[in-house]
């Protein structure tokens, strides 16, 4: 028997062999796990990287829209003097000739990416000044819009109501 | 009728090593006993790479358009020693076995690096006397592994070794008639190294070795040829034995021998061939003969051996394993590898994408948050005056719950009519904020005057998200 198979022999001993077989074994079931680890991040970076390209593909939907953008950049100028929003809606009530009864704030609240304050207000009046209100508070230049109303009439018939409102401030820059 | 008989041939391929070249050649053999040359070449092996080996002796080969070759390797009489023995039978399981126990007495200095071949080279039958004479040789066992590596590297494996003492010997008692001229000598010479053979009716009776001077021949045979000529006279007449000269000794004209001996001619005088060509010629007509290879350890030996053998054994299965675990560890790795270099291939183009991505992501949340506020701000007032368009005089609507938080708005009103009732409610449902409009509730009350029905509507709002 020559040299080295000899060296073979005594490098291919039953302990060492048993030794390098469960080293290797446990880093193949090392490198398994990394594998698998690795398999998830593809999956994820190729979906992020799919919707980044479909969301690049629809930007020229939004060309054109430098309008409403100025809107959006309009109202998020004025959330930072709109600390003091719920101030103007008594003002408002009293121009379409409706009785406040009631105003109370109702606390924040987050809605994924807005937060919501919002305002519960109770009133009376005709229909026509409720509606008068509701047109008034559309045409705010603010993101304010009412999220829930129960309208009551007094007397069926005579057009005059009473109406619970949660008016909302949408805010999108907290 | 011969033209009836089927026309056979025999190819064989032989080679020889010499040096650092495979000669080779393929030879065809026809029934007549002719025989010829198909293809001849010289391989420089250590100029060549194991695949161009491969390729050329596949060249050779294809050149040739041949399949099922026997192929026969020659080995040099000068790398292997010689023992003649004889046995009373013609059975050659027998022979190996008396073969087996005779040769530990006969070569006592058998050592475990040389591998022992025999050829059978005379077998008499006769009813008293059965005999068979073989000629065994041995040759290092590095010499023999070595040359078969070669072979092997050239695509080939011999089915013999056949020692060129026994292919001369049997190429010249078969070619030419020499029975009439036994015993005889052969002496051939090729690139300064000679052999010389005598043989006779019970076969090889004699095989030397010598070297000589190609341009001094008549000086140098009479050096190195003439001590063996001498010692063969020694017991006899020294005309007792025909004299053949073949290879580059065929010319010779050295007068010591010429004088001396009585030469005779060999049938390929005219054909002159070339003394590796003579080799190749002897080696293809050689008949096939039982072979065998044979260990002549002590039992001690053979038990270390046999336990190295085991070890050998287990050590290459255990090699094995390992070499498997590591292959697999490999694969492994590449697939990991080859998946981490996806993931950061992905990262780069995100990385590059992502200024593009943010400012589109932004600008579809504006546009996301003006289209909810419009939604929010258009939607209770359109709401409540088309629910109030759709009543009518018949209707008189009483509650109104709005709820964009719920989706759903809820009615209570009073109307003299049901008829009037379902009419509002189908069109309530046609109204496009709503994704339906149901009845809840419809009773009938009597006030003082007339019949009222009272009811009551739930739509739900359709989502725009």
């Amino acid at each position: 028997m020559d040299k080295r198979m000899s060296n073979i022999i005594s490098f291919f001993s039953l302990r060492k062999s048993l030794m390098l077989i469960i080293i290797v074994l446990g880093l193949t079931l090392l490198n398994t796990k990394w594998l698998s680890s690795l398999n998830f991040s593809l999956d994820q970076r190729s979906r992020e990287f799919s919707e980044s390209q479909l969301l690049l593909e629809s930007k020229s939907e939004f060309e054109g829209r430098e309008k409403e953008l100025e809107a959006f950049s309009a109202f998020t100028k004025a959330e930072k003097n709109d600390s003091k929003w719920a101030d103007v809606i008594p003002g408002l009530v009293a121009d379409h000739r409706l009785i406040l009864r009631q105003i109370r704030p109702g606390g924040e609240q987050r809605k994924g990416q807005f937060i919501q304050e919002e305002l519960m207000v109770q009133v009376d009046g005709s229909i026509q000044s409720f509606l008068g209100f509701l047109h008034a508070l559309t045409a705010l230049e603010k993101p304010i819009y009412v999220s829930r109303y129960v309208v009551t009439a007094r007397s069926v018939g005579t057009g005059f109501i009473s109406a619970e409102m949660n008016i909302v401030y949408l805010n999108i820059k907290k | 009728m011969s033209i009836f008989r089927k026309e056979t041939s025999k190819l064989i391929g032989v080679s020889l090593l010499s040096g650092d070249t495979l000669h080779f050649a393929i030879l065809k053999i026809l029934n007549g006993g002719s025989i010829q040359f198909l293809a001849r070449k010289d391989f420089q092996v250590m100029k060549l790479t194991a695949a161009e080996r491969k390729h050329e002796m596949h060249l050779l080969l294809a050149e040739t358009n041949t399949k099922n070759i026997e192929f026969r390797h020659l080995v040099m009489r000068d790398r292997a020693f010689t023992k003649q023995f004889q046995f009373p039978s013609r059975n050659m399981v027998e022979i190996r076995q008396m073969l087996r126990l005779r040769l530990p007495r006969e070569i006592p200095s058998a050592i475990d690096e040389i591998v022992y071949h025999f050829h059978q080279v005379k077998s008499e039958s006769k009813i008293a006397n059965i005999q068979t004479t073989v000629l065994l040789f041995g040759v290092s066992k590095d010499a023999v592994n070595h040359e078969y590596d070669i072979l092997r590297s050239f695509g080939i494996m011999p089915n013999h070794i056949i020692l060129t003492t026994v292919a001369l010997s049997g190429y010249l008692r078969k070619t030419h008639d020499a029975t009439h001229h036994l015993p005889a000598l052969l002496l051939f010479g090729d690139r300064g190294k000679g052999e010389a053979v005598l043989f006779d009716a019970q076969g090889i009776q004699m095989s030397r070795t010598f070297s000589f001077d190609l341009t001094d021949l008549a000086h140098s045979t009479d050096q190195s040829v003439r001590p063996i000529l001498d010692a063969l006279d020694q017991g006899g007449d020294e005309r007792s034995y025909s004299m053949y000269l073949a290879g580059e000794l065929y010319k010779t004209e050295a007068d010591w021998l010429v004088t001396r001996h009585t030469i005779h001619t060999l049938p390929q005088a005219e054909l002159n061939p070339l003394p590796m060509d003579f080799l190749f010629m002897a080696g293809a007509e050689t008949p096939d003969e039982e072979c065998d290879e044979f260990n002549l350890l002590p039992e001690d030996v053979k038990g270390r051996i046999y336990t190295a053998n085991v070890q050998k054994s287990w050590a290459a299965l255990r090699a094995s394993l390992v070499s498997c675990a590591v292959a697999i560890l490999l694969v492994s790795v590449f697939f990991s590898l080859r998946t981490l270099l996806g993931v950061s291939y992905l990262n780069r183009q995100i990385s590059i994408l992502n200024p593009d991505v943010k400012e589109v992501k932004d600008i579809s949340r504006k546009v996301k948050f003006l289209n909810r506020l419009r939604l929010d701000k258009i939607r209770p007032i359109d709401v409540f005056v088309r629910i109030h368009e759709q009543a009518g005089s018949e209707i008189q609507l009483n509650e109104l719950d709005y709820n964009s938080e719920d989706k759903s708005i809820r009615l209570k009103g009073i109307s003299i009519s049901q008829s009037a009732i379902d009419r509002y409610v189908k069109e309530l449902g046609g109204i496009a904020w709503f994704s339906k409009a149901e009845l809840q509730y419809s009773e009938s009350s009597r006030d003082a005057k007339d019949l009222q029905f009272q009811f009551a509507v739930r739509a739900s709002l359709k989502s725009f998200d």
